[in-house]
Protein backbone atom coordinates (compact mmCIF):
# COMPACT_ATOMS: atom_id res chain seq x y z
CA UNK A 1 0.00 0.00 0.00
CA UNK A 2 3.03 2.51 0.73
CA UNK A 3 4.79 1.75 -2.70
CA UNK A 4 1.32 2.87 -4.17
CA UNK A 5 0.63 6.15 -1.97
CA UNK A 6 4.47 7.16 -2.68
CA UNK A 7 3.97 6.27 -6.52
CA UNK A 8 0.87 8.84 -6.09
CA UNK A 9 2.58 11.28 -4.24
CA UNK A 10 5.70 11.28 -6.00
CA UNK A 11 4.99 13.66 -9.12
CA UNK A 12 3.15 16.68 -6.96
CA UNK A 13 5.89 16.53 -4.06
CA UNK A 14 8.61 16.47 -6.82
CA UNK A 15 7.11 19.35 -9.06
CA UNK A 16 5.80 21.21 -5.78
CA UNK A 17 9.56 20.39 -4.60
CA UNK A 18 11.14 22.21 -7.38
CA UNK A 19 9.07 25.63 -6.86
CA UNK A 20 9.81 25.38 -3.29
CA UNK A 21 12.97 25.10 -3.77
CA UNK A 22 13.99 28.07 -6.90
CA UNK A 23 11.31 30.18 -5.04
CA UNK A 24 13.51 29.53 -1.75
CA UNK A 25 16.57 29.76 -3.47
CA UNK A 26 14.95 33.47 -5.11
CA UNK A 27 13.49 34.46 -1.58
CA UNK A 28 16.82 33.69 0.33
CA UNK A 29 18.82 35.60 -2.34
CA UNK A 30 16.70 38.72 -3.44
CA UNK A 31 15.46 39.52 0.31
CA UNK A 32 18.80 40.60 1.53
CA UNK A 33 20.55 41.43 -1.51
CA UNK A 34 17.98 43.79 -3.09
CA UNK A 35 15.83 44.77 -0.50
CA UNK A 36 16.86 44.67 3.00
CA UNK A 37 18.76 48.14 2.80
CA UNK A 38 15.47 49.78 1.02
CA UNK A 39 13.76 48.36 3.72
CA UNK A 40 15.79 49.64 6.51
CA UNK A 41 16.58 53.29 4.86
CA UNK A 42 12.75 53.83 3.23
CA UNK A 43 10.29 51.39 3.62
CA UNK A 44 10.24 50.89 7.15
CA UNK A 45 9.72 54.70 7.98
CA UNK A 46 6.18 54.34 6.67
CA UNK A 47 3.77 53.17 9.11
CA UNK A 48 1.41 50.58 7.08
CA UNK A 49 4.61 49.19 5.82
CA UNK A 50 5.12 48.31 9.71
CA UNK A 51 2.00 46.91 10.29
CA UNK A 52 2.36 44.78 7.10
CA UNK A 53 5.71 43.51 8.26
CA UNK A 54 4.04 43.06 11.52
CA UNK A 55 1.46 40.87 10.40
CA UNK A 56 3.08 38.50 7.81
CA UNK A 57 5.71 37.83 10.31
CA UNK A 58 3.71 37.65 13.33
CA UNK A 59 6.22 40.04 15.49
CA UNK A 60 6.75 43.85 15.41
CA UNK A 61 9.98 44.84 13.43
CA UNK A 62 10.07 48.23 14.32
CA UNK A 63 13.42 47.98 16.16
CA UNK A 64 15.15 47.48 12.70
CA UNK A 65 15.48 45.14 9.79
CA UNK A 66 17.87 42.42 10.40
CA UNK A 67 18.95 39.38 8.33
CA UNK A 68 16.84 37.21 10.72
CA UNK A 69 13.65 39.74 9.55
CA UNK A 70 14.73 38.83 5.88
CA UNK A 71 15.05 35.00 6.40
CA UNK A 72 11.77 35.02 8.64
CA UNK A 73 10.02 36.76 5.48
CA UNK A 74 11.35 33.86 3.64
CA UNK A 75 10.28 31.54 5.73
CA UNK A 76 6.53 33.43 5.95
CA UNK A 77 6.29 34.64 2.63
CA UNK A 78 2.53 34.21 1.46
CA UNK A 79 3.86 32.54 -1.65
CA UNK A 80 5.87 29.77 0.32
CA UNK A 81 3.26 28.96 2.63
CA UNK A 82 0.64 28.75 -0.37
CA UNK A 83 2.97 25.70 -1.79
CA UNK A 84 3.09 23.82 1.14
CA UNK A 85 -0.79 24.19 1.93
CA UNK A 86 -1.03 23.03 -2.01
CA UNK A 87 0.81 19.95 -1.46
CA UNK A 88 -1.13 19.51 1.46
CA UNK A 89 -4.22 19.48 0.59
CA UNK A 90 -3.85 17.72 -3.25
CA UNK A 91 -1.92 14.71 -1.01
CA UNK A 92 -4.43 14.60 1.77
CA UNK A 93 -7.77 14.82 -0.24
CA UNK A 94 -7.00 11.66 -2.08
CA UNK A 95 -8.39 8.87 0.29
CA UNK A 96 -11.20 8.41 0.36
CA UNK A 97 -12.65 11.55 -1.67
CA UNK A 98 -10.07 11.29 -4.44
CA UNK A 99 -10.24 7.18 -4.61
CA UNK A 100 -14.36 7.41 -5.12
CA UNK A 101 -14.16 10.36 -7.24
CA UNK A 102 -12.00 8.82 -10.00
CA UNK A 103 -13.91 5.85 -9.52
CA UNK A 104 -10.43 3.30 -7.72
CA UNK A 105 -11.79 3.04 -4.29
CA UNK A 106 -13.92 -0.26 -5.63
CA UNK A 107 -10.03 -2.00 -6.49
CA UNK A 108 -8.42 -0.17 -3.32
CA UNK A 109 -10.94 -1.55 -1.13
CA UNK A 110 -11.30 -4.78 -2.86
CA UNK A 111 -7.96 -5.50 -1.42
CA UNK A 112 -7.37 -7.54 1.55
CA UNK A 113 -6.09 -4.48 3.83
CA UNK A 114 -8.29 -2.79 6.82
CA UNK A 115 -9.17 0.98 5.74
CA UNK A 116 -7.14 2.03 8.79
CA UNK A 117 -4.37 0.13 7.28
CA UNK A 118 -4.89 2.16 4.09
CA UNK A 119 -4.95 5.36 5.77
CA UNK A 120 -2.09 4.88 7.80
CA UNK A 121 0.22 3.82 4.58
CA UNK A 122 -0.94 6.85 2.97
CA UNK A 123 -0.68 8.69 6.24
CA UNK A 124 3.49 7.61 6.30
CA UNK A 125 3.85 8.57 2.37
CA UNK A 126 2.56 11.78 2.79
CA UNK A 127 4.46 12.68 6.08
CA UNK A 128 7.33 11.82 4.23
CA UNK A 129 6.90 13.59 1.03
CA UNK A 130 6.53 16.80 3.98
CA UNK A 131 10.26 16.13 4.95
CA UNK A 132 11.15 15.92 1.16
CA UNK A 133 9.40 19.36 0.62
CA UNK A 134 10.86 20.64 2.91
CA UNK A 135 14.29 19.95 2.61
CA UNK A 136 13.85 20.67 -0.87
CA UNK A 137 12.42 24.12 -0.01
CA UNK A 138 15.86 24.16 2.71
CA UNK A 139 18.09 23.17 -0.16
CA UNK A 140 16.43 26.44 -2.07
CA UNK A 141 17.30 28.54 0.85
CA UNK A 142 20.77 27.47 1.45
CA UNK A 143 21.80 28.17 -2.19
CA UNK A 144 20.10 31.40 -2.34
CA UNK A 145 21.50 32.16 0.81
CA UNK A 146 25.31 30.86 -0.55
CA UNK A 147 25.11 33.57 -3.27
CA UNK A 148 24.33 36.86 -0.64
CA UNK A 149 26.62 38.23 0.95
CA UNK A 150 27.76 36.24 4.45
CA UNK A 151 27.02 39.18 6.86
CA UNK A 152 22.99 38.59 5.57
CA UNK A 153 23.05 34.64 6.52
CA UNK A 154 21.74 33.16 9.50
CA UNK A 155 23.07 30.36 11.48
CA UNK A 156 21.65 26.92 10.62
CA UNK A 157 20.53 26.33 13.70
CA UNK A 158 18.07 29.46 13.88
CA UNK A 159 16.93 28.26 10.81
CA UNK A 160 16.08 24.60 11.67
CA UNK A 161 13.28 25.71 14.34
CA UNK A 162 11.56 27.55 12.00
CA UNK A 163 11.52 23.99 9.45
CA UNK A 164 10.41 22.16 12.36
CA UNK A 165 7.40 24.65 12.79
CA UNK A 166 6.89 24.81 9.48
CA UNK A 167 6.52 20.78 9.13
CA UNK A 168 4.06 20.85 12.10
CA UNK A 169 2.09 24.08 10.41
CA UNK A 170 1.78 21.16 6.95
CA UNK A 171 0.99 18.41 9.01
CA UNK A 172 -1.96 20.52 10.80
CA UNK A 173 -2.96 21.27 7.10
CA UNK A 174 -2.93 18.12 5.93
CA UNK A 175 -4.99 16.34 9.17
CA UNK A 176 -7.75 18.45 7.90
CA UNK A 177 -7.27 17.80 4.70
CA UNK A 178 -7.92 14.21 5.15
CA UNK A 179 -10.84 14.52 7.79
CA UNK A 180 -12.64 16.95 4.78
CA UNK A 181 -11.73 14.05 2.34
CA UNK A 182 -13.57 11.37 4.42
CA UNK A 183 -16.77 12.83 4.39
CA UNK A 184 -17.13 13.46 0.83
CA UNK A 185 -16.79 11.75 -2.48
CA UNK A 186 -15.73 14.54 -4.26
CA UNK A 187 -11.81 15.50 -4.28
CA UNK A 188 -13.18 19.04 -5.83
CA UNK A 189 -14.96 19.97 -3.30
CA UNK A 190 -12.92 18.58 -0.45
CA UNK A 191 -10.30 20.73 -1.59
CA UNK A 192 -12.31 23.81 -1.78
CA UNK A 193 -13.46 22.92 1.47
CA UNK A 194 -10.12 22.98 3.21
CA UNK A 195 -8.93 25.45 1.31
CA UNK A 196 -11.46 28.10 2.40
CA UNK A 197 -10.70 27.23 6.11
CA UNK A 198 -6.97 27.77 5.55
CA UNK A 199 -7.86 30.71 4.03
CA UNK A 200 -10.38 31.79 6.49
CA UNK A 201 -7.24 30.61 8.88
CA UNK A 202 -4.85 32.88 7.27
CA UNK A 203 -7.21 36.01 7.55
CA UNK A 204 -7.91 35.62 10.72
CA UNK A 205 -4.18 35.83 11.72
CA UNK A 206 -3.42 38.88 9.69
CA UNK A 207 -6.79 41.20 10.70
CA UNK A 208 -6.51 39.97 14.40
CA UNK A 209 -3.67 42.37 14.47
CA UNK A 210 -5.12 44.54 13.28
CA UNK A 211 -9.23 44.70 14.55
CA UNK A 212 -8.92 43.93 18.35
CA UNK A 213 -12.14 42.43 18.77
CA UNK A 214 -10.52 39.31 16.66
CA UNK A 215 -7.84 39.14 18.58
CA UNK A 216 -10.06 36.28 21.00
CA UNK A 217 -10.37 33.90 18.07
CA UNK A 218 -6.94 34.23 16.62
CA UNK A 219 -5.50 30.70 18.61
CA UNK A 220 -8.28 29.75 15.77
CA UNK A 221 -5.80 29.86 13.37
CA UNK A 222 -3.48 27.83 12.79
CA UNK A 223 -0.90 30.61 11.58
CA UNK A 224 -1.16 31.55 14.98
CA UNK A 225 1.35 28.69 15.98
CA UNK A 226 3.82 29.46 13.25
CA UNK A 227 6.06 32.55 13.84
CA UNK A 228 9.29 32.36 12.00
CA UNK A 229 10.53 35.87 13.15
CA UNK A 230 10.47 35.15 16.93
CA UNK A 231 11.95 31.65 16.22
CA UNK A 232 14.62 33.31 14.47
CA UNK A 233 15.47 35.96 16.88
CA UNK A 234 15.03 33.49 19.55
CA UNK A 235 16.46 30.56 18.38
CA UNK A 236 14.80 28.41 20.37
CA UNK A 237 12.36 25.65 19.27
CA UNK A 238 8.67 26.49 19.48
CA UNK A 239 7.59 23.28 21.15
CA UNK A 240 3.87 24.34 22.38
CA UNK A 241 3.27 25.35 18.68
CA UNK A 242 4.66 22.62 17.39
CA UNK A 243 2.65 20.58 19.64
CA UNK A 244 -0.09 22.38 18.86
CA UNK A 245 0.01 21.92 15.08
CA UNK A 246 1.06 18.64 15.72
CA UNK A 247 -2.10 17.89 17.89
CA UNK A 248 -4.41 19.16 15.20
CA UNK A 249 -3.31 17.20 12.59
CA UNK A 250 -3.42 13.94 14.60
CA UNK A 251 -6.92 14.73 15.72
CA UNK A 252 -7.89 15.90 12.19
CA UNK A 253 -6.42 12.28 10.78
CA UNK A 254 -7.66 10.43 13.76
CA UNK A 255 -10.88 11.91 12.97
CA UNK A 256 -10.61 11.00 9.37
CA UNK A 257 -9.79 7.33 9.99
CA UNK A 258 -12.65 6.75 12.36
CA UNK A 259 -15.15 8.44 9.82
CA UNK A 260 -13.64 6.56 6.77
CA UNK A 261 -13.74 2.80 8.74
CA UNK A 262 -17.27 3.47 9.53
CA UNK A 263 -19.29 4.79 6.22
CA UNK A 264 -20.26 3.48 3.10
CA UNK A 265 -18.49 3.99 0.52
CA UNK A 266 -20.48 4.17 -2.85
CA UNK A 267 -19.49 4.25 -6.58
CA UNK A 268 -19.66 8.60 -7.01
CA UNK B 1 -23.16 -29.85 6.47
CA UNK B 2 -20.99 -27.71 4.13
CA UNK B 3 -21.40 -23.65 5.00
CA UNK B 4 -23.09 -21.57 2.70
CA UNK B 5 -20.68 -19.39 0.51
CA UNK B 6 -23.04 -16.67 0.92
CA UNK B 7 -25.69 -15.98 3.31
CA UNK B 8 -27.84 -12.68 3.59
CA UNK B 9 -30.87 -12.96 6.42
CA UNK B 10 -33.46 -10.62 5.71
CA UNK B 11 -30.87 -7.66 4.68
CA UNK B 12 -32.34 -4.23 4.37
CA UNK B 13 -29.52 -1.01 3.31
CA UNK B 14 -30.83 1.94 2.80
CA UNK B 15 -29.49 5.52 1.51
CA UNK B 16 -31.44 7.77 3.71
CA UNK B 17 -35.12 7.54 2.48
CA UNK B 18 -33.65 5.91 -0.37
CA UNK B 19 -33.72 1.87 -0.95
CA UNK B 20 -31.14 -0.31 -1.70
CA UNK B 21 -32.56 -3.53 -0.76
CA UNK B 22 -35.47 -4.87 1.57
CA UNK B 23 -35.44 -8.15 3.82
CA UNK B 24 -33.11 -9.82 1.16
CA UNK B 25 -32.91 -13.48 1.52
CA UNK B 26 -30.81 -15.68 0.24
CA UNK B 27 -28.38 -18.68 0.30
CA UNK B 28 -25.81 -19.76 -2.27
CA UNK B 29 -23.99 -22.74 -1.46
CA UNK B 30 -20.19 -23.35 -1.89
CA UNK B 31 -19.32 -24.35 -5.57
CA UNK B 32 -22.15 -22.69 -7.07
CA UNK B 33 -22.18 -20.52 -10.28
CA UNK B 34 -24.91 -18.86 -8.75
CA UNK B 35 -26.46 -15.59 -11.38
CA UNK B 36 -28.10 -12.68 -9.88
CA UNK B 37 -30.06 -10.74 -12.20
CA UNK B 38 -32.03 -7.74 -12.00
CA UNK B 39 -33.02 -4.75 -13.83
CA UNK B 40 -31.15 -1.44 -13.55
CA UNK B 41 -31.36 -0.05 -10.14
CA UNK B 42 -33.02 -3.42 -8.30
CA UNK B 43 -30.48 -3.24 -5.65
CA UNK B 44 -27.56 -5.88 -7.59
CA UNK B 45 -24.93 -3.32 -6.76
CA UNK B 46 -26.08 -2.72 -3.54
CA UNK B 47 -25.81 -6.42 -2.47
CA UNK B 48 -22.59 -6.88 -4.19
CA UNK B 49 -21.11 -3.76 -1.97
CA UNK B 50 -22.47 -5.03 1.17
CA UNK B 51 -20.43 -8.51 0.43
CA UNK B 52 -17.30 -7.04 -0.02
CA UNK B 53 -17.87 -4.76 2.96
CA UNK B 54 -17.91 -1.25 1.23
CA UNK B 55 -21.43 -0.53 2.60
CA UNK B 56 -23.18 -1.61 6.12
CA UNK B 57 -25.90 -3.16 6.35
CA UNK B 58 -29.00 -0.94 7.72
CA UNK B 59 -30.22 -4.11 8.89
CA UNK B 60 -29.97 -7.67 8.88
CA UNK B 61 -27.03 -9.61 7.98
CA UNK B 62 -24.80 -10.43 5.19
CA UNK B 63 -21.94 -13.15 5.62
CA UNK B 64 -19.27 -15.00 3.93
CA UNK B 65 -18.06 -18.24 5.12
CA UNK B 66 -19.77 -17.89 8.00
CA UNK B 67 -18.41 -14.50 9.07
CA UNK B 68 -19.95 -11.35 9.33
CA UNK B 69 -18.88 -8.69 5.86
CA UNK B 70 -18.56 -6.05 7.77
CA UNK B 71 -16.65 -7.42 10.83
CA UNK B 72 -14.24 -9.32 8.86
CA UNK B 73 -14.43 -7.44 5.98
CA UNK B 74 -9.98 -7.00 5.60
CA UNK B 75 -9.61 -10.76 6.22
CA UNK B 76 -12.53 -12.30 4.24
CA UNK B 77 -11.23 -10.17 1.21
CA UNK B 78 -7.98 -12.43 1.44
CA UNK B 79 -10.87 -15.59 -0.10
CA UNK B 80 -12.53 -13.22 -2.78
CA UNK B 81 -11.82 -12.21 -6.06
CA UNK B 82 -14.08 -8.80 -6.88
CA UNK B 83 -14.49 -7.41 -10.45
CA UNK B 84 -16.70 -4.42 -9.64
CA UNK B 85 -19.44 -3.21 -12.29
CA UNK B 86 -17.15 0.01 -13.85
CA UNK B 87 -13.51 -1.66 -13.48
CA UNK B 88 -11.44 1.56 -12.85
CA UNK B 89 -7.80 1.31 -12.12
CA UNK B 90 -4.78 3.62 -11.34
CA UNK B 91 -4.00 5.36 -14.64
CA UNK B 92 -0.37 5.06 -14.05
CA UNK B 93 -0.23 1.37 -13.50
CA UNK B 94 0.00 -1.06 -16.71
CA UNK B 95 -0.70 -5.00 -16.32
CA UNK B 96 2.54 -5.88 -14.85
CA UNK B 97 2.58 -3.01 -12.38
CA UNK B 98 -0.68 -4.34 -11.51
CA UNK B 99 0.07 -7.65 -10.34
CA UNK B 100 3.03 -6.91 -8.99
CA UNK B 101 1.65 -4.67 -6.42
CA UNK B 102 -1.19 -7.17 -6.05
CA UNK B 103 1.80 -9.49 -5.04
CA UNK B 104 2.67 -7.62 -2.77
CA UNK B 105 -0.69 -6.61 -1.05
CA UNK B 106 -1.59 -10.02 -1.41
CA UNK B 107 2.13 -11.81 0.03
CA UNK B 108 2.17 -14.08 -2.76
CA UNK B 109 3.86 -13.60 -6.55
CA UNK B 110 0.71 -13.66 -8.28
CA UNK B 111 2.57 -12.59 -11.80
CA UNK B 112 2.54 -16.54 -13.52
CA UNK B 113 -1.18 -17.05 -12.60
CA UNK B 114 -1.80 -13.57 -13.87
CA UNK B 115 0.16 -13.67 -17.13
CA UNK B 116 -1.00 -16.88 -18.13
CA UNK B 117 -4.98 -15.39 -17.52
CA UNK B 118 -3.85 -12.68 -19.70
CA UNK B 119 -2.73 -14.47 -22.42
CA UNK B 120 -6.19 -16.30 -22.63
CA UNK B 121 -7.52 -13.27 -22.31
CA UNK B 122 -5.83 -11.80 -25.57
CA UNK B 123 -4.66 -9.11 -22.77
CA UNK B 124 -1.26 -7.40 -23.61
CA UNK B 125 0.49 -6.50 -19.27
CA UNK B 126 2.53 -3.69 -20.77
CA UNK B 127 -0.40 -1.33 -21.85
CA UNK B 128 -0.53 1.36 -19.49
CA UNK B 129 -4.39 1.43 -18.53
CA UNK B 130 -4.59 5.23 -19.47
CA UNK B 131 -4.33 4.15 -23.23
CA UNK B 132 -6.69 0.53 -22.51
CA UNK B 133 -9.91 0.62 -23.67
CA UNK B 134 -13.17 -0.19 -21.60
CA UNK B 135 -12.81 -3.68 -22.88
CA UNK B 136 -9.15 -3.87 -21.79
CA UNK B 137 -9.70 -2.52 -18.32
CA UNK B 138 -12.31 -5.27 -17.98
CA UNK B 139 -9.92 -7.82 -18.90
CA UNK B 140 -7.25 -6.41 -16.42
CA UNK B 141 -10.08 -6.48 -13.89
CA UNK B 142 -10.39 -10.14 -14.26
CA UNK B 143 -7.38 -11.01 -14.58
CA UNK B 144 -6.65 -9.30 -11.20
CA UNK B 145 -9.71 -10.89 -9.70
CA UNK B 146 -8.73 -14.68 -10.15
CA UNK B 147 -5.07 -14.66 -10.13
CA UNK B 148 -4.70 -15.32 -6.18
CA UNK B 149 -7.38 -18.06 -6.89
CA UNK B 150 -10.53 -17.09 -4.86
CA UNK B 151 -12.89 -18.98 -2.99
CA UNK B 152 -15.21 -16.61 -4.21
CA UNK B 153 -15.78 -14.58 -6.74
CA UNK B 154 -17.76 -11.61 -6.74
CA UNK B 155 -18.56 -10.13 -9.83
CA UNK B 156 -20.64 -7.47 -11.08
CA UNK B 157 -21.50 -7.15 -14.58
CA UNK B 158 -18.78 -8.99 -15.75
CA UNK B 159 -18.67 -9.48 -19.43
CA UNK B 160 -19.27 -5.68 -20.11
CA UNK B 161 -17.07 -4.68 -22.75
CA UNK B 162 -15.87 -7.67 -23.74
CA UNK B 163 -16.43 -9.39 -27.71
CA UNK B 164 -18.41 -12.55 -28.14
CA UNK B 165 -14.95 -14.25 -28.53
CA UNK B 166 -13.96 -12.95 -24.78
CA UNK B 167 -17.18 -13.50 -23.40
CA UNK B 168 -16.37 -16.92 -23.94
CA UNK B 169 -13.30 -17.94 -23.25
CA UNK B 170 -13.86 -15.88 -19.75
CA UNK B 171 -17.14 -18.24 -19.16
CA UNK B 172 -14.71 -21.40 -20.11
CA UNK B 173 -12.30 -19.65 -17.33
CA UNK B 174 -15.72 -19.50 -15.19
CA UNK B 175 -16.52 -23.01 -15.54
CA UNK B 176 -12.92 -23.98 -14.33
CA UNK B 177 -12.81 -22.60 -11.44
CA UNK B 178 -16.04 -23.68 -10.26
CA UNK B 179 -15.48 -27.35 -11.10
CA UNK B 180 -12.56 -26.67 -8.61
CA UNK B 181 -14.65 -25.80 -6.31
CA UNK B 182 -15.08 -22.24 -6.34
CA UNK B 183 -18.41 -20.00 -5.70
CA UNK B 184 -18.67 -17.84 -8.53
CA UNK B 185 -21.18 -14.93 -8.04
CA UNK B 186 -22.38 -12.48 -10.50
CA UNK B 187 -24.58 -9.96 -11.07
CA UNK B 188 -26.27 -9.47 -14.73
CA UNK B 189 -28.89 -8.05 -16.43
CA UNK B 190 -28.55 -9.92 -19.45
CA UNK B 191 -30.04 -13.28 -19.69
CA UNK B 192 -27.40 -15.02 -22.40
CA UNK B 193 -24.26 -15.11 -19.81
CA UNK B 194 -26.94 -16.58 -17.11
CA UNK B 195 -28.64 -18.98 -19.44
CA UNK B 196 -25.40 -20.86 -20.26
CA UNK B 197 -23.69 -20.47 -17.56
CA UNK B 198 -25.49 -20.42 -14.21
CA UNK B 199 -27.05 -23.88 -12.06
CA UNK B 200 -29.01 -21.46 -10.35
CA UNK B 201 -30.42 -17.40 -10.39
CA UNK B 202 -31.83 -15.73 -7.57
CA UNK B 203 -33.84 -12.31 -9.23
CA UNK B 204 -34.43 -9.25 -7.48
CA UNK B 205 -36.75 -6.32 -8.37
CA UNK B 206 -37.23 -2.84 -6.81
CA UNK B 207 -34.84 -4.24 -3.71
CA UNK B 208 -36.69 -7.53 -3.18
CA UNK B 209 -36.16 -10.96 -4.36
CA UNK B 210 -38.50 -12.24 -6.12
CA UNK B 211 -37.08 -15.44 -7.63
CA UNK B 212 -34.70 -18.15 -5.94
CA UNK B 213 -34.53 -21.06 -7.89
CA UNK B 214 -32.73 -22.79 -10.16
CA UNK B 215 -33.15 -22.34 -14.20
CA UNK B 216 -34.33 -25.68 -14.58
CA UNK B 217 -37.30 -24.96 -11.90
CA UNK B 218 -37.53 -21.87 -13.26
CA UNK B 219 -39.07 -23.11 -16.91
CA UNK B 220 -40.79 -25.80 -15.17
CA UNK B 221 -42.67 -23.50 -13.10
CA UNK B 222 -43.60 -20.84 -16.06
CA UNK B 223 -45.80 -23.14 -17.91
CA UNK B 224 -45.82 -23.51 -21.75
CA UNK B 225 -46.81 -21.21 -24.47
CA UNK B 226 -49.32 -22.30 -26.59
CA UNK B 227 -50.94 -20.87 -30.14
CA UNK B 228 -54.11 -22.85 -30.98
CA UNK B 229 -55.93 -21.73 -34.63
CA UNK B 230 -59.16 -23.20 -34.68
CA UNK B 231 -60.52 -24.41 -38.27
CA UNK B 232 -63.80 -23.07 -37.12
CA UNK B 233 -63.83 -19.42 -35.46
CA UNK B 234 -66.96 -19.92 -33.15
CA UNK B 235 -64.96 -22.51 -31.11
CA UNK B 236 -62.66 -19.52 -30.62
CA UNK B 237 -65.24 -17.41 -29.42
CA UNK B 238 -65.98 -19.47 -26.35
CA UNK B 239 -64.14 -19.15 -23.00
CA UNK B 240 -61.06 -20.86 -22.56
CA UNK B 241 -60.55 -24.13 -19.78
CA UNK B 242 -59.57 -23.49 -16.53
CA UNK B 243 -56.24 -24.36 -17.15
CA UNK B 244 -55.55 -22.27 -20.10
CA UNK B 245 -54.34 -18.64 -19.83
CA UNK B 246 -55.93 -17.10 -23.14
CA UNK B 247 -53.39 -13.56 -23.51
CA UNK B 248 -54.33 -12.72 -26.81
CA UNK B 249 -57.38 -14.12 -28.76
CA UNK B 250 -57.48 -13.21 -32.40
CA UNK B 251 -59.80 -14.22 -35.03
CA UNK B 252 -59.45 -17.92 -34.89
CA UNK B 253 -56.46 -18.04 -32.91
CA UNK B 254 -55.72 -18.01 -28.60
CA UNK B 255 -52.18 -17.29 -27.34
CA UNK B 256 -51.17 -18.12 -24.35
CA UNK B 257 -50.11 -19.92 -21.10
CA UNK B 258 -50.85 -23.25 -20.29
CA UNK B 259 -51.56 -23.80 -16.85
CA UNK B 260 -52.41 -27.22 -16.99
CA UNK B 261 -50.44 -30.76 -17.91
CA UNK B 262 -50.24 -31.28 -21.95
CA UNK B 263 -52.31 -33.69 -21.28
CA UNK B 264 -55.33 -31.64 -20.27
CA UNK B 265 -54.85 -29.63 -23.65
CA UNK B 266 -55.04 -32.42 -25.77
CA UNK B 267 -57.81 -34.02 -24.29
CA UNK B 268 -59.76 -30.50 -24.31
CA UNK B 269 -58.74 -30.20 -28.20
CA UNK B 270 -60.23 -33.83 -28.87
CA UNK B 271 -63.02 -33.34 -31.43
CA UNK B 272 -62.51 -29.78 -32.09
CA UNK B 273 -61.23 -28.40 -35.66
CA UNK B 274 -57.63 -28.07 -35.42
CA UNK B 275 -55.55 -25.49 -37.81
CA UNK B 276 -52.72 -25.35 -36.29
CA UNK B 277 -51.34 -26.02 -32.64
CA UNK B 278 -47.44 -24.99 -31.44
CA UNK B 279 -46.60 -25.85 -27.93
CA UNK B 280 -43.58 -24.92 -25.98
CA UNK B 281 -41.71 -23.92 -23.40
CA UNK B 282 -41.24 -19.81 -22.65
CA UNK B 283 -37.73 -18.55 -23.84
CA UNK B 284 -36.15 -17.01 -21.24
CA UNK B 285 -36.10 -13.50 -22.13
CA UNK B 286 -39.95 -13.35 -21.78
CA UNK B 287 -39.66 -15.57 -18.47
CA UNK B 288 -37.71 -12.78 -16.78
CA UNK B 289 -38.75 -9.89 -18.27
CA UNK B 290 -42.45 -10.80 -16.60
CA UNK B 291 -40.70 -11.02 -13.37
CA UNK B 292 -38.73 -7.92 -13.67
CA UNK B 293 -42.16 -6.58 -14.36
CA UNK B 294 -43.43 -8.13 -11.50
CA UNK B 295 -46.47 -9.93 -13.53
CA UNK B 296 -44.56 -13.29 -12.86
CA UNK B 297 -47.15 -15.66 -11.08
Amino acid sequence: MLSKSIREIWPVTFALGLVALSLEAALAYVLPVKFQADFADQWMKLGFVQNIMRIVLGADVSGGIGPEVMAALAWAHPAVLALFFAHAIIVCTRIPAGEIDRGTADTLLALPVSRWQILCSDAAAWLAAGVVLVALAYGGNLLGGSAAPPSSRVASERTLPVLANLYCLYVASGGIAYMASSFGDRKGRAMTGVFILVLVSFLLNYLSQLWQPLERFAFLSLLRYYQPLTLMRSGGWPISDMLTLAAVGFTAWAAAGAVFSRRDIATA
Amino acid sequence: MSLAAILLEELTKTYGERRGVEALSLSVPEGCLFGFLGPNGAGKSTTIRVLTAMLRATRGRASLFGRECWRHGASLRREIGYLPGDVRLYEWMNGESALRWLSRVRGRDLRREGSELAARLALDLRTRVRQMSRGTRQKLGIVLALAHHPRLLILDEPSAGLDPLMQAEFRAILRERAAAGVTVFFSSHTLGEVEQLCERIAIVREGRLVADTTLHELRRRSGHVVEITFCNPSDAAVPPPPFLRVTSCKGATWSGVLTGTPDDLTRYLAGRGIADLSIGRPDLETLFQSYYAGESS
